[in-house]
């Protein structure tokens, strides 16, 4: 029989949860005593079964996708097996999507679809994966119980309850629920509006629950784990202590340590942070915005990039917009006078970024080229100083706070500049990709893109 | 080469075994599938090797063990490794040859495991299923239960040892 402190070590090691100096310890046990190896293997196979035991027609399902995708491969010629081994390997997540279709080609297992849709784990959303560019890989269900460990690049996980997660590789994370999930270690942004509130994040220390928020959760290999709130409200428990934690806040949470306070620092979630929002990927001198709260974002100033700020979100519909444009196209000086007008429709929730020239100190003329894709299409674009205004109430995170006549006049899209320093800005066909030209001087450039949150 | 049906009937009767033999190796949980994936494979490119389709489950898993093998060697793929110093150690313990009597040996059927999980006591129990079913880790299920975190870590391994005696037991009587 083990000793206690080697029980205690095995048990933190199958939890993920023995640190370094523990490990070595228990490494050096396990290599004197024989014995205790045996007890150890054992431990991690009746871990595994008791892991399995939730589903007992896992194995059935396993047995059939995995016999098609090996012959489906197998049959191939050498070159294409080979070829095909290292697909699976870097597409790892892709080899059940491909196993099955290979079962359903091969073995024309009729009933097999129907089998496995009625004992596949619930899809409780969609998941998309991208590259480290931002660029969208792979598009699958989130189903309860998915187990991701990417190495890198992000996913972004919207539920069926509205939540919205964005985690980046590296990280080691598990859906159990709609309302929850278990970040074993990277970090991650989420976004919950009210249908999704009580939506949990646990962590090897920590659990967050958020009651109205957007926060960040970022955990280390120890456990160690640091949560922030961007925006609302969110309850941190560990043990039996539990704590309220507001926008602009920080905490902390350790094995060694209750929860403890925590320098606001949202710059590590400045690649999450974005996704979350619904920002896809920036390209030229367009850049998502640093992390931040409303306040923050409201008085962000930069010289040399052009920013997309996340606005208010969940927006009730309620009155009309005004805007330049709503479809594929551009707003240039050839079509300044171009206006639509979308009634209100309080059944629908929106919600908008700022795209932002807004220079510290500059008193020169340059030019601004970039484009962002959001995740969903682009459902109207105020470009102009007086249609800004008019939908600041709803969206802005803040009061624009320049109110000279000036300012005001120069605050949107400049379409009657000279010639030589043209504003233009271009709805892509598919509507999620905009893209400006701007030339900014010393006062900021600024449109507002708003789209449909539901 | 098999034909699917005989090498489903191939998958089925080894892959439990097999994915347990991985594990007990020191992989990763989530990884275990995909190198039990890999291992039927090559098996299968490389039926024709085979002697006798009897010998299949120890060829399996000396195939699997050489997969592990070359996990230690490729830098980016050791995150598939619990540690890749447990595995260096569980490899040069494990007999290359097959040793039969285990209870993994036979595979731990679902059936045999709910049989044995009915056995442990009460509170062993609801830990258990907090553990594993609702993937609860020790601190949160010493929060349900107003228990010490080490203290639910305690029972936890205990338990698993009564149930890996009680599925050796049922092997030995399976076998009679």
């Amino acid at each position: 029989m083990s000793a206690p402190q080697h029980q205690e070590w095995i048990e933190r090691l199958l939890e993920n949860d023995l640190g370094e100096s523990d490990k070595e310890q228990l490494l050096a046990a396990l290599k004197a005593d024989p014995q205790l190896r045996e007890e150890f293997s054992s431990h991690l196979i009746i871990s595994d079964a008791l892991a399995r035991q939730a589903d007992e027609r896992q194995d059935e399902t396993f047995v059939r996708s995995l016999t098609g995708h090996v012959i489906s491969l197998g049959r191939e010629d050498e070159n294409a097996f080979v070829g095909g081994v290292e697909r699976r390997i870097v597409f790892r997540r892709w080899s059940r999507r491909l196993a099955i279709a290979a079962v359903i080609a091969l073995a024309g297992f009729g009933s097999f679809l129907v089998y496995r849709q009625s004992t596949a784990p619930p899809a409780v959303g969609q998941m998309i994966e991208l590259d480290g560019h931002g660029k969208v890989i792979a598009r699958r269900e989130a189903r309860g119980g998915s187990h991701q460990v990417p190495k890198d690049g992000f996913f972004r996980i919207r539920f069926d309850n509205g939540a919205v997660v964005a985690i980046e590789g590296p990280a080691d994370f598990r859906i159990e629920s709609p309302k929850r999930m278990h970040l074993h270690s990277g970090k991650l942004n989420a976004w919950c509006p009210e249908t999704a509130h009580g939506f949990q994040v646990v962590t090897a220390t920590g659990t967050v629950t958020d009651l109205g928020t957007s926060f960040g959760v970022s955990t280390e290999a120890s456990g160690a784990s640091n949560f922030l709130v961007l925006d609302g409200l969110i309850e941190v428990s560990r043990g039996k202590e539990t704590r309220r934690v507001t926008e602009g806040n920080a905490v902390r949470t350790a094995d060694t340590s209750g929860i403890a306070d925590l320098d606001f620092e949202p710059e590590p979630f400045s690649r999450t942070w974005p996704l979350a929002s619904g920002i896809l990927s920036t390209s030229g001198s367009v850049v998502p915005a640093s992390p931040g709260t409303a306040e923050q974002l409201s008085v962000l100033e930069s010289d040399d990039t052009v920013m997309v700020i996340p606005e208010k979100r969940n927006v009730i519909f309620d009155q009309s917009i005004d805007a330049e444009l709503i479809g594929p196209g551009s707003l240039s000086p050839k079509n300044a006078e171009q206006l639509h007008h979308l009634p209100a429709d309080p059944e629908m929730r929106l919600r908008s970024f700022l795209i932002r020239y807004n220079p510290k100190q500059r008193f020169d003329f340059r030019r601004f080229d970039g484009e962002v894709t959001f995740d969903r299409p682009v459902m109207a674009i105020c470009g102009q100083g007086k249609y800004l205004d008019a939908t600041d109430a709803a969206f802005a995170n803040g009061a624009y706070t320049d109110v000279s006549e000036y300012a005001r006049r120069f605050r949107g899209i400049d379409l009657d500049q000279p010639s030589k320093f043209p504003e233009e800005v271009t709805l892509s066909e598919d509507r999620r990709t905009v893209r400006i030209l701007f030339n900014a001087g010393v006062s900021s450039d600024d449109i507002r893109v708003i789209l449909e949150e539901n | 080469m098999p034909e699917i049906n005989e090498y489903s009937e191939v998958v089925r009767a080894h892959h439990s075994g097999l994915r347990y033999f991985i594990r007990s190796l020191g992989v990763q949980s989530a990884w275990v599938d995909d190198i039990a994936q890999e291992a039927f494979l090559l098996a299968y490119k490389k039926w024709d090797e085979l002697d006798e389709a009897t010998n299949a489950g120890a060829w399996l898993r000396t195939i699997a063990r050489n997969l592990v093998m070359n996990e230690l060697s490729k830098t980016h793929r050791r995150q598939r490794l619990i540690d890749e110093n447990l595995t260096t150690l569980l490899l040069d313990a494990e007999p290359e040859t097959d040793r039969p009597g285990r209870a993994e040996d036979h595979g731990i059927r679902n059936r045999a495991l709910g049989e044995c999980i009915e056995q442990l006591s009460d509170r062993s129990r609801e830990i258990i299923r907090a553990r594993y079913f609702d993937d609860r880790n020790s601190s949160e299920i010493g929060d349900d239960l107003k228990m010490q975190p080490a203290t639910v870590r305690k029972v936890l391994f205990h338990a698993r040892q009564l149930l890996a005696d009680c599925l050796r037991s049922k092997a030995i009587h399976d076998a009679l």
